[in-house]
């Protein structure tokens, strides 16, 4: 099988994958309990007034009738209005997802280059106590309870040490200062960006050093490597040219995954950081039932996902010349 | 990598220059972010408190009396007997465009919500049967029948300008679907008739809001304001954060009700002040009055001897709240009533339990083990037994998670012990807000709940729309399934009688009825405790329902010490 046919092949799974989630997404948000309407009910109303609420939201026809116009609006790209802000969903989620898209693909980055970097380290210099150090900090900070650690890191450099700002994205008081121009405006993004972004780099760094570690302890034991050792190579090229390459694949994995899905955010970093991310208005949506505003959030994260799957197996067969398609 | 720190080591100094924008700005903290600017739309607690700054309505109520007080109206309305009518006068008012303030206005949000059916605004209309504009700035509503709810309902509408709403609403004809059109409109920045004008919104982030440069100043005699420049409205995600900002300095008021867990340590705290205010709420037990035993009145009557409030009050709400013997709280004079029947005031646990076993054992209920002995020895029984001889099964009280309502579900909690002290097989079932509405209000299928209505009127009507038999349907507010001919009667000679004494005592009669039925069981009211940095602004006026409202931000001056 050669690439294009793979592609082919893949992209049809894609669509079947893609086809089966749009479809349990929307029964599995008409099954939740509650419903969209009780909130514009008034007790005075009448039946036939609940009911004129109910079709003015689309929700009189039967479910299926419901799906059929769902599937339709999908395929003209037409997402429709947030039950709950009464703005396009699109206005919604383009609104957050930059603010999603800065703070946790951000992290993940960095966690993975520094989890990378460390991780190969610790293997290289395996039964030390720097690797000892370094795997016992990395299952602590990879298995510590997020909100506790955000709330920790507020408190002692936000409150006690003031050295950043507490929560939000912004200081009113910059961005409403005519005299305050756009470094200063990017300044005070990174500022509020520093605390949460450091409760994710010391959630997320761990996991890789440690896939990383993992890894390269396997491909040290290669007969390859012994062979580079034979050959009188240095051990910074044994590691750096022959053993990281190979080491780095099932991290370049994870990476790639952990990317599509850093557009969903964090629904708990968003609520302990105050950060206007997409994760939050996940769980908003799905709490207050908005279901166009949840399914369009699912579905893009899904896309993005299944997306990604596709890109980072295309990626391995670049990487690693021994994977074929067959 | 290093480069990269040494840059941001380099910047760490310009984080920290002063930022002087801001001076006489209060900053206060909201939980949520308000979903829109778009009045009809405004249905979320967030939004409208904004809102309330931009339009307020016809009449408030005074802070201290709690009258009826004209704001945008400039005097009481005028009653025509005859006609069913009443007469209003406007105030001379600016819009925030400079554009004046006219009958026209009054006339066209009237129009709109009777024509569209505006949820949460209908009903505060539906009364009015007609409304004409007499001159430029005199109203005259004609209503379908008289009624007292005129006045709590009507006159506490707030106006939208037609010159900005007009073209909004002629882009609705030959839409299918005009009220979702309406309800979805964009409003960036709406014409205010308030105090306060949008200035600026950052989604997610803030709302500024500056002072409507139209607004008079002479208003009020008491409260000649507004003298802040601004309102930051800054959105946070967890109280815990919020609290550490204010009690940093970067805000200067919480505009939401704190737990009271934080109460101690905020009161260590220098230049804050915080504030314990009545609220017109009601939290309760409801029953399912549809099924057995909560539709025996007996089995209801023992429960309600066995639920110690006072306990509640003390322990849960730390004494930062009142004990409900009325669906109508005790500082509602004008409404309360004190010929209701009372089940264990003032009683020792011990004689709770021997009232509750009288009244069980009087209509005909047995136990397995009986919790009260020949010597009035008391244990813990087991096996309550209907007057049928049979098992009484498993009772299930519902009650909202303790993230969502702390109170409640501890509530829920000490009620099972003392149920289960009698011999009645009770459990809570703690059960996410949403689904717990939807069993209860929707599907009907549950035995007890612990409900609370937050934010009642202080009319009385909500009793009406709470214990009438009509509203017992789907989604019907009468959730436990009341049904009584004489209160029905009551209710609706309630809603038309114009005399105050003579309606009173109707009232009078409706709470003494439910108080001997006891389709639910009234618990609680807890206070809204806010927390303020009186250092940075003084002039909070506290007021029914807490320290955010109109009268403060009138009245708020930047602090002299600060």
């Amino acid at each position: 099988m050669n690439l294009k046919t793979f592609i082919l092949k893949r992209s049809i799974q894609v669509v079947i994958s893609f086809y089966v989630i749009l479809s349990l997404l929307f029964f599995l948000l008409r099954l939740s309990p509650g419903d969209p309407y009780s909130k514009y009910i008034d007790s005075d109303m009448t039946q036939q007034e609940i009911e004129l609420i109910k079709k003015q939201m689309g929700l009189d026809k039967h479910i299926f009738y419901q799906y059929l116009i769902y599937i339709r609006n999908l395929i003209k790209m037409d997402f429709g209005y947030s039950f709950h802000y009464g703005t396009h969903v699109w206005d919604v989620i383009k609104n957050k997802i930059l603010n999603t898209i800065l703070l946790f693909t951000t992290s993940v980055i960095v966690s993975a280059l520094v989890g990378i970097f460390l991780g190969r380290i610790a293997a290289w210099r395996r039964n030390t106590s720097l690797d000892a150090g370094l795997t016992i900090a990395s299952l602590v900070t990879h298995t510590i309870f997020l909100p506790w650690l955000g709330l920790l890191l507020i408190w002692i450099f936000g409150y006690k040490f003031e050295l950043f700002p507490l929560s939000g994205i912004y200081t009113p008081e910059i961005w409403l200062d005519p005299e305050c121009g756009f470094l200063r405006k990017a300044l005070d993004v990174m500022h509020h960006m520093a605390l949460p972004f450091l409760s994710l780099f010391l959630l997320h760094f761990g996991g890789y050093l440690l896939l990383m570690r993992n890894s390269m302890l396997g491909t040290l034991k290669e007969d390859y490597i012994l062979t580079a050792r034979a050959k009188g190579l240095r051990e910074k090229d044994i590691i750096n040219r022959h053993a990281l390459p190979n080491a780095a694949l099932p991290v370049v994995t994870s990476v790639g995954l952990s990317l599509a899905f850093s557009i969903n955010g964090g629904a708990l970093t968003e609520t302990v950081f105050s950060w206007p991310g997409i994760g939050r208005e996940l769980v908003m949506a799905v709490s207050h039932n908005d279901y166009p505003l949840a399914q369009a959030a699912f579905l893009l994260i899904a896309i993005v996902v299944l997306l990604a799957n596709v890109l980072v197996d295309i990626l391995y067969a670049f990487l690693d010349p021994r994977i074929r398609y067959e | 990598m290093k480069k990269l720190v040494s840059i941001y080591v380099l910047l760490i100094p310009l984080f920290f220059t002063s930022v002087c924008y801001g001076e006489g700005v209060i900053r206060i903290g909201l939980l949520q972010e308000p979903k829109t600017l778009n009045i009809w739309n405004a249905t979320d607690t967030w939004s409208s408190k904004v809102l309330s700054l931009l339009y307020p309505t016809l009449f408030l109520r005074d802070p201290d009396t709690l009258e009826l007080v004209p704001f945008l109206a400039e005097e009481h309305p005028k009653l025509n007997f005859e006609e069913k009518s009443y007469t209003l006068r406007l105030r001379d008012l600016k819009w925030s465009d400079g554009t004046p303030f006219t009958a026209e206005d009054l006339l066209f949000t009237g129009e709109t919500i009777l024509k569209y059916k505006i949820p949460n605004f209908y009903n505060r209309w539906d009364l009015v049967k007609k409304i004409e504009a007499v001159d430029k700035r005199t109203v005259k509503f004609y209503l379908n029948e008289l009624s007292p709810l005129f006045e709590s309902r009507t006159l506490f509408s707030p106006v939208v300008q037609k010159k900005e709403w007009e073209p909004v609403i002629k882009g609705l004809e030959g839409s299918g679907e005009p009220l979702k059109v309406l309800m979805n409109h964009k409003v960036k920045s709406p014409v205010a008739i308030g105090p306060f004008v949008v200035s600026e919104v950052k989604e997610g982030a803030y709302i500024f809001l500056k002072k409507n440069p139209h607004f008079p100043k002479d208003w009020d005699n008491r409260y000649r304001g507004p003298h802040v420049n601004g309102i930051i409205f800054k959105i946070f995600g967890t109280t815990d954060t919020a609290i550490l900002e204010l009690k940093k300095g970067g805000l200067d008021y919480i505009w939401w009700n704190l737990p009271e867990g934080y109460l101690e340590d905020l009161s260590k705290e220098k230049g804050l002040k915080i504030y314990s205010s009545e609220k017109n709420a009601l939290y309760f037990l409801g029953f399912n009055l549809k099924k057995a035993p909560m539709n025996d009145l007996a089995f209801r009557k023992a429960v309600a001897y066995l639920i110690d409030k006072e306990f509640i009050v003390k322990r849960l709400l730390q004494e930062k709240g009142i004990v409900m013997d009325s669906p109508i709280s005790s500082f509602n004079t004008k409404w309360y009533c004190t010929n209701i029947s009372l089940y264990g005031k003032g009683m020792s646990r011990e004689e709770r339990i021997r009232r509750a076993y009288e009244t069980l054992k009087e209509a005909g209920y047995s136990w397995k083990v009986y919790p009260v002995g020949e010597e009035n020895t008391q244990r813990k029984g087991k096996g309550l037994m209907d007057p049928r001889g049979e098992e009484i099964k498993r009772i299930t009280i519902l009650v909202p998670p303790a993230d969502y309502d702390p109170v409640r579900a501890m509530a829920g909690t000490m009620i099972q012990e003392w149920l289960q002290e009698m011999g009645i097989d009770v459990t809570v079932k703690p059960m996410p807000f949403n689904a717990m509405m939807d069993q209860v209000k929707s599907r009907k299928e549950f035995d007890m709940v612990i409900m609370g209505y937050g934010n009642l009127t202080l009319d009385p009507d909500y009793l009406r729309r709470f214990f009438e038999s009509e509203a017992g349907g789907h989604k019907g507010d009468n959730i436990t399934g009341y049904s009584s001919q004489s209160f029905d009667q009551l209710a609706r000679a309630s809603s038309g009688c114009m005399d105050p004494e003579e309606r009173r005592k109707i009232v009078c009669q409706m709470q003494k009825i439910l108080s001997e039925e006891l389709p639910i069981i009234p618990l609680y009211n807890p206070h809204v405790i806010e927390v303020v940095r009186e250092d940075k602004f003084t002039g909070w006026v506290k007021t029914l329902g807490g320290v955010g409202n109109l009268w403060s931000f009138f009245n708020l001056k930047p602090a002299k010490n600060k």
